[in-house]
């Protein structure tokens, strides 16, 4: 769908048309969930607040003014509801990758034992995830889930784009070093002439 | 030479192991249908707030309250200064010692009730020789 349409279903859902805020719908609800989801890790919340973030996105559907901001307008709203979720709760359930997904999925391309590894260490990422504070997750998933760049992640987290690497930075860090212990990495000495 | 450790996991491969984790984890998840249906349902109930007055219109009710208010205040405070300047009370002008002036003036003179014990009728009392069967003092 190219912006100019975005603009056109924006323009018709501010006039109340809600044909046209449910083409959005279709459109983000998708990416926002899965962000949410990704945050959380669990479904309901996940749709809760995909639910919430519509009808706030609806409400305040006169503030847009640049329709390709949309998405991270969105994600905005979405991030900071799945805070407030993460913060009541304050429970962080551990959920597994499903592994049988993994091994299916990767089945099809690669070797069984490729496929096992790709798994555990997708496993092993995941609650390495879990560890991380919900600023650098929120930052690691803006970033590689979303496809967002820094500035639109500054945008949607509402802080500096310094802060933003800095999380990226630390984040990346840390997941490298958990993986790093996994795979049972001890201090390689190599020579350098 | 020099020694130095080897980083077992290469950035690139970092970043694409984060990026796959986290494409797996939520590959083909989507919402259910129900959320655009209560999606739907709560838009449409809340069309009517629509109806509702901005939020500078709100303020501006409260300002036009907060002044009708005050314009009140002064109204009512005009009218009781008025009566007052009127029918002035003198009440609160004359000198509420009476009790006080006429203590002074009993005691100025020497002249006490009978039921007011002074520390000349108190030594007349115990000079008094009890009279048998009388009520006495403690020992």
């Amino acid at each position: 769908m190219a912006e100019g349409e975005d603009i056109t279903l924006v323009s018709q859902a501010q006039a109340g048309d809600v044909t046209a805020f449910e083409a959005l719908y279709k459109k983000y609800s998708t990416m926002v969930f899965r962000t949410a989801y990704a945050i959380l890790r669990d479904r309901y919340a996940a749709e809760e607040v995909t639910q919430e973030c519509f009808v706030r996105a609806y409400r305040s559907l006169r503030q847009v003014e640049q329709c390709d901001s949309l998405g991270p307008w969105l994600h905005r709203i979405a991030v900071n509801l799945s805070y407030n979720w993460w913060r009541q709760t304050h429970r962080y359930q551990i959920l597994p990758l499903d592994f049988l997904t993994w091994a299916d999925h990767s089945a099809r391309s690669e070797s069984p034992q490729a496929a096992l590894a790709r798994a555990e260490t997708g496993s092993v990422l995941a609650q390495a995830l879990e560890s991380l504070g919900f600023d650098q997750r929120a930052v690691l998933i803006l970033f590689y889930l979303g496809g967002f760049s820094l500035e639109e992640i500054a945008y949607i987290l509402d802080c500096p784009v310094g802060t933003v690497k800095s999380r990226l930075h630390y984040g990346r860090a840390k997941l490298k070093r958990v993986l790093e212990q996994w795979q049972g990495a001890k201090p390689e000495v190599v020579y350098e002439f | 030479m020099m020694w130095r450790r080897a980083s077992r996991i290469p950035d690139e491969e970092l970043d694409w192991a984060i990026r796959a984790a986290l494409r797996a984890e939520t590959e083909g998840m989507e919402p259910s249908p129900e959320v655009w249906d209560r999606v739907r349902a709560r838009i449409e109930n809340a069309r009517p707030e629509q109806a509702r007055p901005s939020r500078a219109v709100v303020w501006q009710n409260r300002l036009a309250a907060l002044a009708q208010a005050a314009v009140l205040a002064v109204l009512v405070l005009g009218f009781g200064v008025g009566i007052n300047r009127i029918f002035p009370y003198t009440g609160w002008t004359q000198p509420t010692v009476t009790t006080r002036s006429a203590h002074v003036s009993l005691r100025a003179s020497g002249r006490y009730p009978d039921d007011v014990l002074t520390a000349k009728r108190v030594m007349s009392l115990e000079q008094q020789k009890p009279v048998p069967g009388a009520w006495r003092w403690p020992q």
